[in-house]
């Protein structure tokens, strides 16, 4: 592991924060709100640099780990938001102030700090398994002849996929591979790459779980990993590299990438529908982490009869669905934040919200109530929208 | 004067509940996160955790907390936005914390006058954006973009930046441990702007500039602000003595060339953009070897920004009077490339703060690990305060000593803000080196003139300014009878804990 693994190795950076409250809001001159847990709690205590205020006190014995603290913590959504904040800047340079949230996590966990819920229910089958398979349905996806191949230099990352929604993704994904023509060998292996454990603190299990996930991707001997959960993408692009030593990279190709390439050389074609307004929520792991803001957009202007319309805040500034907002500090809160961002949505008048991650299509789905069928997966949109 | 009154009601927790009734859970908070939180910022100063904190949306909110507090007489102490403090929001024992944020907006900005009203927890990111929509600027002072300009108008030194003026305020508004409600420009006037800051009345705004939340609550303030004009320039000149650079800008002031200078030592100018961060030194070796008061050869001693703005052709005309002033007092002028191959960072600051007036990124300027010394002084005498205190700082051994240094008022003072960078786990050696900061404090008035000007734990007492002093605590006792208005801000020292 080369992350830091101790929280009191960060005391001089932790100490570093003067509230500047720049964790909570995007670059100058827009400086849009985009921190959940702020724009939910308005104070100083539910911000980035409130958790590092509260470790500064832990780790100045003013204050011990606790529950609340646990809520508090895991409330956080860990969109890496508040990552660009200058001042934090530790010695270790692989920790970024995310890094130090989820440090934070791995001591509270440490401790038997868990909230109740969701991540306790993750931390127990983490603790008994090593990783979590739960309902993966990895083993149950079906391929089709013509879109599969052992042999193919691409390797369509299908680790993890447990929902309705990382399915139909998936299956969308197949469609459009099959209308590409183009053949991929398929990596299912039950269980996730590490990023949830990455994510919750689940630090124990962490690096072995992360090293035998690379030994079986490289084991595969292929050129591209392509990826259709941005938070595989992210945490296996940027991540592995903080956990495994001499980690030696590789190849990666987000699905919408994939999808523009192949409208560029006339290998996908749209075809001709009714006009439609979209507007386009970027996923915090897609467009924070990796930097993917273009791609999905410029897929839509492939589309015919499609109307992209941008949120207020979008880009670099967008705004997280809260999806992985488990704690319990704020009731609701991962559903609060999905509302909060559904409102934006709702004010660009815009026919379809698209997405290009699970969680976010998930959690807006289930916030739109009966008007749910409005959200949609990037890969769902373009499958009906192509020939 | 009077110890501050005891509080009413001594059962734990009652003054929250009655808080809670009258503004709601989500306006104050008393749990142990946010108590911890808002016990400390990022000055040595010792933590104390608060009784509760309050987050009002309105001035309505401060009535009611201003009015509660002073009738279970509990000190409060006021937080804009948490950013600049210097310890200054950490509360007494026994008091509580109210924090502004919430209080964000921009209520007008009135390019005919020049003048734009805000709340207090608005910051300098959300203002300078604002007012350049607009076409106009205001006062960016040396602190990050989270920093409020309310506060910093308020407490004079730190607003006086890319302006002539010595202070920004126009006109307050003001809540008193009463409820009593006031403005204190033309707005107090139905159907008035804020245009004047005193008419045919007093200037009450005064009393509460440099007040450090003493003596009333600020709900919204006017502030002045500037047309930003068709060229903007910051010109850089070069200069081996202090003593010199002060004569270059007062001469530069008589002449009405520049909006503002600011003079920075070449210690402070190399490590502007590397700092203390992190969890260590990272400035770079040789400023932490050197004497700070001899630089290496071909390094300036100090380097003044000079900051204009006008007509294209009057920038033209300026930069060409800046040559010969400089040559005047030994020194030279800069050019951009040449600054930047002696400090690439720092220039790419000055240019971003003063010609597009962007406000900073949070760096080592703000982050708060130094510990800073600040006096005004006549211009003739600041030249010695230079000298005096630059030997005094290389007794401390931390080196760098940085220090920058600008007029006020169109150059009748000119502050000299110096600081050094202890280990702040060296507890020992920031209690010692404070303690020397008092000791020079007085030095610098009894043998320079020099006035000091922050006063949390530091110098003076209102008991050394005589009557002054004392028409200020009869102002407080009327103000503030019950003492509960920042009792710990140092300015009333026997009033406090």
């Amino acid at each position: 592991m080369r992350l830091s693994t101790n929280l009191e190795s960060m005391l001089g950076s932790i100490s570093a924060c003067m509230r500047c409250h720049v964790c909570t809001y995007g670059p100058w001159p827009e400086n849009y709100s985009f921190c959940p847990l702020y724009e939910r709690g308005r104070t100083f205590t539910a911000s980035a640099g409130g958790l590092l205020y509260a470790a500064k006190a832990i780790l100045s014995k003013r204050m011990d780990y606790s529950r609340s603290l646990a809520d508090l913590a895991y409330t956080c959504v860990a969109c890496e938001a508040c990552d660009k904040c200058l001042v934090i800047r530790p010695s270790n340079p692989l920790m970024t102030l995310s890094d130090i949230v989820r440090l934070m996590r791995y001591e509270l966990v440490k401790r038997g700090f868990v909230p109740e819920g969701t991540i306790k229910k993750m931390y127990e089958e983490v603790k008994k398994k090593g990783d979590l398979t739960g309902n993966g349905r990895a083993g149950t996806l079906k391929i089709p002849e013509k879109v599969r191949n052992d042999k193919a230099d691409t390797l369509l990352m299908a680790d993890g996929i447990r929902t309705d929604t990382e399915v139909a993704s998936f299956n969308a994904a197949l469609s459009l591979l099959g209308k590409m023509k183009k053949q991929v060998a398929l990596f299912s292996d039950p269980g996730t790459l590490g990023a949830t454990l990455y994510d919750f603190g689940f630090w124990d299990q962490l690096p072995g779980l992360v090293e035998r996930k690379w030994k079986k991707v490289t084991g595969l001997g292929k050129k591209k990993l392509l990826f259709l959960n941005p938070h595989t993408q992210e945490f296996m692009t940027n991540k592995y590299r903080k956990i495994i030593d001499d980690f030696p990279g590789f190849t990666g190709c987000h699905f919408s990438e994939l999808l523009l390439d192949a409208f560029n050389k006339g290998e996908l074609k749209s075809k001709k529908m009714a006009k439609v307004k979209v507007s386009y929520h970027d996923p915090c792991f897609l467009g924070r982490g990796l930097g993917i803001y273009e791609p999905p957009r410029q897929v839509l202007g492939h589309l015919n009869g499609v109307e992209l319309v941008e949120m207020k805040r979008n880009r670099e500034q967008s705004f997280c669905c809260g999806a992985r907002g488990l704690g319990n500090y704020f009731a609701d809160f991962a559903n609060g934040t999905a509302k909060e961002r559904l409102k934006e949505f709702q004010a660009t008048k815009a026919d379809i919200l698209i997405t290009a991650c699970p969680y976010c299509k998930d959690i807006f789905s289930k916030n739109m109530g009966s008007e749910a069928n409005r959200v949609k997966d990037l890969t769902e949109f373009v499958t009906e929208r192509t020939a | 004067m009077k110890q501050a009154a005891k509080p009413k009601e001594r059962e734990p927790g009652i003054f929250s509940r009655k808080l809670k009734e009258s503004l709601g859970p989500d306006k104050v908070k008393d749990d142990e996160l946010t108590l911890t939180i808002y016990s400390s910022d990022v000055s040595p100063v010792p933590p104390q955790n608060p009784l509760c904190v309050v987050f009002p949306e309105n001035r309505d909110d401060v009535v009611v907390t201003l009015r509660t507090a002073n009738e279970y007489k509990v000190p409060l102490t006021v937080m804009s936005t948490g950013v600049n403090v210097a310890g200054n929001c950490i509360p007494p024992k026994g008091g509580f914390v109210m924090d502004m944020h919430r209080m964000n907006r921009i209520i007008e900005i009135n390019t005919d006058s020049g003048y734009a009203v805000v709340e207090p927890g608005l910051d300098f990111n959300r203002y300078t954006a604002a007012l350049r929509e607009k076409g106009y600027r205001c006062a960016v002072p040396t602190t990050p973009g989270g920093a409020s300009p309310v506060a910093n108008n308020l407490s004079r030194p730190t607003t006086s930046l890319a302006t002539r003026h010595l202070d920004s305020v126009v006109d307050l508004e003001v809540v008193l441990p009463d409820g009593t409600v006031l403005n204190t420009g033309s707005s107090q006037f139905p159907n008035v702007g804020s245009q004047l800051r005193y008419g045919p009345f007093p200037d009450l705004a005064g009393l509460f500039c440099s007040s450090y939340g003493t003596l009333g609550v600020i709900t919204k303030a006017a502030l002045r602000i500037y047309p930003i004009n068709e060229a903007n320039r910051v010109t850089l000149a070069g200069f081996d003595r202090y003593e010199d650079s002060v004569d270059f800008i007062k001469d530069l002031i008589n002449n009405n060339i520049p909006e503002h200078c600011i003079i920075w030592n070449w210690q402070f100018y190399k490590a502007f953009d590397v700092g203390l961060v992190g969890d260590e030194y990272r400035v770079p070796s040789e400023l932490r070897r050197v004497d700070a008061r001899k630089p290496p050869k071909g390094v300036p001693y100090v380097i003044v920004t000079v900051f204009m703005s006008g007509y294209e052709e009057s920038m033209r005309s300026n930069e060409r009077v800046c040559a010969k002033v400089a040559a005047k007092y030994s020194g030279r002028l800069l050019t951009k490339k040449e600054a930047r191959a002696i400090a690439p960072g720092v220039v790419t600051e000055w240019t971003e703060l003063y010609e597009r007036y962007r406000t900073m990124e949070p760096n080592n300027f703000g982050i708060g690990k130094y510990l800073p010394w600040i006096v005004l002084a006549e211009p003739g005498k600041v030249k010695a305060v230079e000298k005096w205190a630059m030997g005094e700082f290389a007794k401390f051994d931390t080196l760098p000593v940085c220090y920058y240094s600008m007029p006020f008022d169109f150059g009748r003072s000119i502050m000299f803000r110096i600081f050094c960078f202890p280990d702040p786990g060296n507890e020992g050696l920031v209690r010692k080196i404070v303690g020397k900061y008092r000791e020079m404090y007085d030095v610098a008035m009894k043998r320079y003139g020099g006035v000091p000007m922050r006063l949390r734990g530091g110098f003076p007492s209102l008991d050394l300014v005589g009557g002054y002093g004392e028409a200020l605590k009869k102002v407080k006792r009327a103000f503030d009878p019950n003492g509960i208005l920042s009792p710990n801000a140092g300015v009333y020292e026997e009033v406090s804990q």
